[in-house]
């Protein structure tokens, strides 16, 4: 073969490669820079999260259009059909593809040496031979128009001069944040924070937050970062506020400084208390009322003074009123039985759940008051042990009250206790209990003990005095007490299983019993590893006063051990 | 013609082609295509069947061509009682010199070297049958004797469009043993004049030269099948081969609702030896595109059946077949 025409093989295949190279580059790239458009799009409307910069795009597309170049380069190239492209590009009649094949060893004698001057006189430029072409053209021009496009709307986006749709709206909302931040920073900075501000701050935190999430503009993330900061800040000086409140003898009463505060707090952790007993009230009552209800259609259905469709109908409606998903399934059923005794039987089963709905309604009232009767009983112990006595005129008379209130209450829960049911007890301390509770809310005493532990306790300053010997004495002497409560553990509301929580903060309690154990669980408080484990959790001295005179007033009367 | 130098016979031969045509068209006015893919089948080594109207001048042109080869030839007027032996030859009892008699084997008109085959569609199957063998194998079998044509053999076929009633259509397996199907077409004004000027000369040959021999036409043949067709080309006419059949991946919509059945591989084969004719009657040293686009047509409308519906229809196997010429990739 003429050395000539091997050279210019090598030139075609080399152009041929470049071109494979170039357009699967480009089809990549042109791939890649649309779904960065997209991308870009869904971003800026919230959809996706969005990239620390959107110039990370840039070194992504150019990584795909390189992969892309290497991938169009290793394609393998089939020569006479290139040749063939070339042969019709150029009008040469077929001669490179016929002299590529007939040429050497397969050469056709006379044919090939004609083939070969031939070949010789055409003057082949493969760049000419094999052009772009006007398809491969509009293709990468494509691809240029989304890159330029792309690199503008980064550009745009970086110098925020676009409007993100995210942020439509924004506006407005910052005026709302703006005041909530600014009556946040505003409130003094020596005290704690109230619980209405927490939560004010936790919001503001928490649409930050969201902002944070959907912005990508490096100088309105910024702009959030910083406040995020200054919230955080607050918090902490909230935090720390806590822990200077003054603990010594001879200092003023923190609690007259914080009267306004505590009792405003003591007054919501006491009217959600009340809240919570008063809805529990209505909830038994309505069970009541259809346990009633029931135990009427019952004898109706007996007495035969009931058709099937009016029996049915009246079980529905029941169904209706039913409380929860069970006993509504129950009744349902029931309605839909296809004979009186299938009927019976089935309404004696939702009389049963009514009852243990009612036993449980009672039992989780009595666990509300007696928290609420701590709470107050140590509040009251710490007013009358601490150094200047926070006496207020409607404490005094609170006092006889809160202590037969309390006894009432006590008698009740012993009486629960002994009979495992029962409707009535709870009611009279629960009665008495929302009495004292109310009252307590207006005086303005404790009810911090069961938010977030006893830090938010609003400085009830419980130092060491004249009176922390003698108490110290009646720890130790009930430090063998426990502390049961029968209650059914799979139907304790959450905020009750959260007050026990907080009220048990790092008090080991152990559960006796399970589920199965006629439905309850007793809760053994070990009182005898309370004060190490105080001591371990490093809360500062007039908190753990608190709590230890807490445990002291559940277990002051030995009548109500157990 | 020098020997020794192949290129030089090459451009030798193609002069003598060039003044084969030019005296052809001493006698025949126009038809030049027709003559160019005459001349196409005798360098291929193929046949052809004549399509035309009566009095478009078939038979002279091959009774010209035959005079100017200097081959034999000899004519046979297809009618409804031929018989086979009437076309390949008979047994006759003769009687020798010393009054022995026996068989003789009489030949018939197939073992000329040029055969005009008029109106063949006249004769029955069975005679139409007895040129089958003669036409690929280029022999002649009777009983147990079979007996070689002499090349370069050719049978010129003719069959009248109009007329039929009383026709025995072509089996597809005769059909496909013709390397082109020539359809004449009608002389334009120019040339009727010029043939009605020439009326009183009209079947002279006397004034025709002899300008290629037989043994030239075969050498001819030899540098022709040797014509370089480059890979490409190939994969390109069994692209057009498969997309005249309904059956294959990619066909036209045309084919796949007109056709019946598509071209066979013989089909093929007298495509690239008809390109390398066209090749070398243009000088080129190779087969090109435009060589195997050129005889397409002549090689693939006698080949390609229509069904009932195209027929119906009415659609034209020249649509058809350029459907597929445009729709088939080049590359």
């Amino acid at each position: 073969m003429n050395p000539q025409f091997r050279a210019l093989k090598a030139q075609i295949m080399r152009r041929k490669r470049w071109l494979n190279a170039l357009e699967i580059a480009g089809d990549w790239l042109g791939l890649s820079l649309g779904l960065s458009l997209a991308y870009l799009l869904a971003s800026s409307l919230g959809l996706l999260p969005a990239l620390p910069s959107l110039w990370w795009l840039f070194p992504i597309n150019m990584a795909v259009g390189l992969a892309g170049w290497w991938w169009g380069w290793r394609r393998p190239i089939d020569l006479p059909t290139v040749l063939l492209q070339i042969d019709r590009a150029l009008g040469t009649g077929e001669l490179l593809c016929s002299y590529h094949e007939f040429s050497g060893e397969r050469a056709r004698v006379p044919f090939s040496g004609r083939l070969e001057r031939l070949v010789r006189d055409l003057a082949i430029d493969p760049v000419a031979a094999l052009p772009l072409g006007r398809r491969r053209r509009r293709r990468l021009s494509w691809v240029v128009a989304l890159g330029l496009g792309l690199t503008l709307l980064a550009s745009l986006s970086s110098w925020q001069l676009l409007p993100s749709p995210a942020l439509f709206g924004a506006a407005a909302k910052d005026t709302q944040h703006r005041q909530e931040r600014d009556s946040v920073s505003q409130a003094n900075p020596a005290r704690p924070l109230s619980a209405a501000e927490l939560q004010q701050l936790g919001a503001r935190s928490e649409a930050l937050a969201r902002q944070l999430r959907i912005s990508s503009a490096p100088a309105r993330r910024q702009t959030t970062v910083a406040e995020l900061s200054k919230l955080y800040r607050r918090l902490q000086a909230s935090e720390q506020a806590l822990w200077k409140l003054p603990a010594a003898a001879g200092q003023a009463d923190p609690l007259a400084q914080t009267q306004g505060s505590s009792s405003q707090q003591a007054g919501a952790g006491l009217s959600s208390e009340q809240e919570r007993a008063r809805r529990l009230a209505e909830a038994r009552r309505a069970a009541e009322a259809l346990q009633q209800a029931l135990s009427q259609l019952q004898a109706q259905a007996r007495a035969g003074q009931l058709s099937q469709e009016e029996l049915r109908r009246k079980l529905n409606q029941l169904a209706r009123q039913a409380p929860n998903q069970a006993l509504r399934r129950g009744l349902q059923r029931a309605a839909q039985a296809q004979n009186l005794q299938a009927q019976q039987r089935l309404m004696q089963q939702a009389q049963q759940q009514l009852q243990k709905l009612i036993n449980r309604d009672n039992e989780l009232q009595r666990a509300q008051h007696q928290i609420a009767q701590a709470l107050l009983q140590a509040s009251q112990k710490l007013a009358q042990s601490g150094q200047a006595p926070a006496s207020q005129p409607g404490r005094e008379g609170d006092k006889p009250s809160s202590g037969r209130s309390e006894r009432q209450g006590q008698q009740g829960a012993k009486q629960g206790q002994k009979q495992g049911t029962g409707s009535k007890a709870p009611q009279g301390a629960s009665a008495a209990a929302q009495q004292s509770a109310g009252q307590a809310g207006k005086s303005g005493q404790s009810g911090q003990a069961d938010q977030a532990g006893a830090k938010s306790s609003s400085g009830h300053q419980a130092g060491k005095g004249a009176g922390s010997k003698a108490q110290d004495q009646t720890t130790q002497q009930l430090l063998p007490t426990q502390y049961q409560l029968k209650i059914a553990h799979d139907q304790l509301p959450p905020d009750v299983k959260l007050q026990r929580m907080m009220l048990g903060k790092g008090v080991p309690f152990d559960a006796v019993g399970s589920a199965a154990d006629n439905d309850t669980l007793t809760l053994r408080y070990d009182f005898a590893k309370v004060e190490p484990l105080i001591r371990a959790r490093g809360l500062p001295p007039q908190m753990r006063e608190l709590i230890r005179q807490y445990f002291i007033a559940i277990t002051t009367e030995p009548k109500s051990k157990p | 013609m020098s020997e020794r130098d192949p290129e030089r016979q090459i451009v030798e031969l193609q002069e003598r082609l060039r003044a084969l045509r030019a005296e052809i068209a001493k006698v025949i006015v126009g038809q030049e295509e027709t003559v160019r893919a005459i001349t196409l089948c005798l360098l291929s080594g193929g046949h052809a069947l004549l399509e035309g109207v009566p009095g478009l001048g078939k038979t002279l042109l091959v009774r010209t061509l035959g005079r100017i080869l200097g081959l034999s030839f000899k004519r046979i007027q297809f009618t409804p009682d031929l018989m086979p032996a009437d076309i390949l030859g008979t047994r006759i009892l003769s009687e020798d010199e010393s009054g022995r008699r026996r068989f003789e084997f009489a030949k018939g008109p197939i073992f000329a070297q040029l055969l005009l085959a008029d109106e063949i569609n006249r004769a029955t199957p069975k005679t139409q049958s007895a040129l089958l063998e003669a036409m690929q194998e280029r022999c002649v079998t009777l009983g147990n004797e079979t007996y070689r044509l002499e090349e370069p053999f050719m049978v010129l076929a003719t069959q009248n469009p109009l007329e039929m009633e009383g026709t025995y259509p072509l089996p597809e397996a005769q059909i496909d043993r013709f390397t082109f199907k020539i359809l004449l077409r009608y002389p334009s004004e120019a040339e009727l004049a010029v043939i009605l000027e020439r009326q009183a000369q009209l079947g002279d040959l006397s004034g025709l030269n002899s300008v290629l021999s037989g043994a030239e036409l075969l050498r001819a043949r030899h540098w022709v099948a040797q014509l370089p067709i480059a890979e490409p080309l190939r994969r390109y006419v069994v692209r057009l081969v498969y997309a005249t059949h309904p059956s294959s991946e990619e066909v036209p919509p045309l084919i796949k609702q007109y056709v019946e059945y598509g071209a066979s591989p013989r089909a093929g084969i007298s495509l690239i030896r008809t390109a390398q004719a066209n090749a070398f009657l243009d000088g080129a040293p190779n087969v090109r595109l435009s060589d195997l686009q050129r005889v397409f047509n002549l090689a693939f409308n006698h080949r390609v059946i229509r069904n009932f519906r195209g027929e119906a229809e009415g659609i034209s196997i020249e649509t058809l077949l350029a459907q597929v010429l445009k729709t088939t990739p080049e590359v």
